[in-house]
């Protein structure tokens, strides 16, 4: 009998397992699942054959470091088994369903005369049936991934066609822009249109298959398949990285800055294609950062050295894009921890990029949480190689994303300063803290559906609330919802934490609580708690309710309720209490209110 | 290039030597359709040929496989 280990193992050991390879796996897999313990439940409800789907999901999802149970409904049937609550779907009860709908099943055929109007409302009649099937499954708590359509791959009569709104290569195009808005918040998108662009749409579909099987694709690119469904995973399970760590030499520039100097390494078109390559690769790098990938430096050379490198004129990145900058003598790992700690960040949020096939493979050997990519040794090839993994996509950006680079660096100038103070108050008092806990407005629910996906650590229950569901609760009278922002001296955090409390008798109910890891040991705890207080005496509440629901990465917060005053109520640690009557003066913050 | 039996034999995922010459989707319980077009893919990937659909269809036993390949190279 394999593990799950033993899998992973295989499916790491070639950068793009065989197709019997992940047939024998996806087998294993399967009878792991069946031996009973924790397993992820995902269904499948597919439009065409659905097996092969099924066999690369639950190998994806392993190389996840997750065991999944696959339910495949029959082929054809997708809609019926999202709707019909008494459908074997629905028996199987996943927690994730995969829907994989082709464009040959859903578009009825419209005459090709058929003018724009008409064409947008039979769009908006898909679109209004797909809702029906996400509030179906919603409504059973399932958390929903779908791929957006393939267009046909072939054109009639080239621009024709492509000028007509009603043939199927301007209907799929429209259906796809149209789900895409209405999803919002609610879908995970897997783009199979970009997948299968980029092996070529007319060897993607290979009617051949199509005609012999009922297959939406040639069964040769089921391992190009497997990045794009980990990436979809990754999002709708709030494990999307979010930290870039990166070597120095001939990683960001061709050469070795200690030899080199800064007027020899490769780096821009002074240095003919390989200069450009690395340039642009940079120039990818800074892209990345602008949209809330943090980035680090792990390498070993004499810092003062290493960050010349970044006033070269043609590097894209300065030393202040890095939140955390590493340079010593010890190995990686040493490195990488020491970055993910500085940074309050898991090493299961962590890329690893090295040129050097030595330290990718210690780390990959003491820290198997970090992901590291082998981008090769052709700069040319980075880009392509870094984003085959699919590491960083994200469904949206969120107003955090675009300033989160400047956040960090805050928090290491901040750091800084705290490793300079001499006690904590006046270190406190320095950061010039402003805070405003209010309820939470529409316009905050993308990033407080973020922050449930993406908080791990500060989370009290890890209720993982979608977008529809923190809407649907901010509506209810008996439900309080609190954003919190917060800036001090060094920038702005934007929206870092979040509260959601339920009015039961005369408790006011903790249901969930939220913080970002960047602004940790802040004080901002009292400083939201005393809001909750203030507002719960209004509300004529009598006492608060806390609730500790452990997960592997929320220890930080097992005392946090025994911290801010709480009674246990039970011996577990699950529930405490706080009378509202108890006067304020143990929750000392040194936030301030902000103006509004 | 892999010998035949064993290349029908990963995509069934049965040790080779337990695939014999005569053996076909009658014989072997593993050999449903799926695995029919999985073999056709991997038939195509191995020996770099296009398969027609009728030959994806034929691949219903080990000499079937044989003849159909032998047709492409």
């Amino acid at each position: 009998m394999s593990s799950l280990a033993a899998v992973r193992e295989r499916l790491a050991a070639v950068a793009r397992p065989p197709l019997p390879e992940l047939m024998a796996c996806a087998t294993d897999i399967a009878a792991l699942a069946a031996e009973g313990g924790t397993a992820r439940r995902v269904a499948l409800a597919a439009d065409l054959t659905p097996d092969l789907l099924r066999q690369a999901i639950a190998c994806a999802i392993a190389q996840e470091g997750e065991l999944a149970r696959v339910h495949a409904a029959p082929y054809g049937v997708m809609r019926q088994e999202c709707l019909d609550s008494g459908s074997a779907l629905h028996a199987f009860a996943p927690e994730v369903v995969v829907l994989v709908p082709d464009w040959r099943q859903a578009l009825e055929p419209l005459p090709l005369e058929t003018d724009a109007e008409a064409v947008a409302a039979d769009t908006a009649r898909q679109v209004q049936a797909f809702e029906a099937i996400w509030t179906a499954l919603e409504a059973r708590g399932c958390r929903i991934i779908q791929h957006l359509f393939v267009p046909p791959s072939v054109q009639w009569r080239g621009m024709a066609d492509r000028r007509a709104p009603a043939s199927p290569a301007r209907r799929v195009q429209a259906l796809n822009e149209a789900l895409i808005d209405a999803g919002e918040g609610r879908v995970t998108w897997l783009e199979a249109d970009r997948l299968a662009a980029s092996v070529g749409l007319a060897t993607w579909s290979a009617p051949r298959f199509f005609h012999a099987g009922k297959l939406g694709f040639d069964p040769r690119f089921l391992p190009d398949y497997l990045p794009w469904f980990r990436g979809a995973w990754r999002a709708a399970t709030g494990r999307t990285r979010k930290l870039l760590v990166l070597d120095l030499d001939d990683t960001l520039w061709g050469g070795t800055i200690g030899d080199d100097g800064l007027g020899g390494i490769a780096l821009g078109p002074a240095h003919g294609g390989k200069g450009e390559a690395f340039a642009a690769w940079q120039q990818h790098l800074a892209g990345l950062a602008q949209r809330g990938v943090v980035l680090a430096v792990c390498s070993k050379n004499a810092p003062e050295i290493a960050a010349t490198g970044f006033e070269h004129a043609d590097s894209a990145l300065r030393r202040d894009d890095f939140a955390a900058f590493v340079c010593s003598w010890d190995d990686k790992a040493t490195g990488l921890r020491r970055i993910a700690q500085e940074l309050n960040l898991g090493l299961d949020a962590v890329v690893f990029v090295d040129d050097n096939p030595a330290e990718r493979a210690l780390v990959q050997q003491l820290l198997p949480e970090v992901a590291v990519v082998d981008i090769g040794a052709d700069p040319a090839q980075f880009i392509e190689r870094l984003e085959a993994g699919h590491w960083f996509d994200q469904q949206a950006y969120t107003e955090v994303d675009h300033g989160r680079n400047a956040a960090y660096a805050a928090r290491r100038e901040a750091h800084a300063v705290a490793t300079s103070s001499a006690d904590i108050g006046s270190y406190l008092a320095g950061l010039a803290m402003q805070g405003r806990a209010a309820p939470a407005l529409a316009a905050d629910l993308p990033r407080l559906a973020q922050m449930e996906l993406k908080t791990n650590q500060f989370n009290l229950t890890t209720r993982r609330y979608t977008q529809a569901q923190l809407a649907a609760q901010m509506q209810q009278p008996d439900r309080l919802v609190l954003a919190f922002h917060l800036k001090d001296r060094f920038g702005d955090h934007g929206l870092v934490g979040s509260l959601l409390a339920v009015r039961e008798a005369d408790a006011l109910r903790i249901d969930s609580w939220l913080l970002s890891c960047r602004v940790f040991s802040r004080t901002a705890e009292a400083f939201i708690l005393r809001e909750l207080v203030r507002r719960a005496r209004e509300q004529g509440a009598s006492t608060l309710v806390g609730e500790y629901g452990a997960s592997a990465r929320n220890t930080v917060v097992a005392d946090l309720y025994a911290r801010l005053g709480f009674k246990a109520l039970s011996d577990d640690g699950r529930w405490w209490q706080r009378e509202l009557a108890a006067p304020l003066d143990d929750l000392v913050s040194a936030i301030a209110e902000a103006s509004p | 290039m892999p010998e035949v039996r064993a290349l029908i034999a990963s995509v069934l995922q049965i040790p080779a030597d337990a695939l014999h010459d005569d053996d076909s989707t009658d014989t072997v319980d593993a050999w449903d359709s799926l695995k029919t077009v999985m073999l056709a893919s991997m038939i195509e990937i191995n020996y770099d040929i296009t398969l027609d659909n009728s030959d994806i269809e034929r691949l219903t036993s080990v000499s079937a496989v044989r003849e159909v390949i032998a047709r492409h190279v």
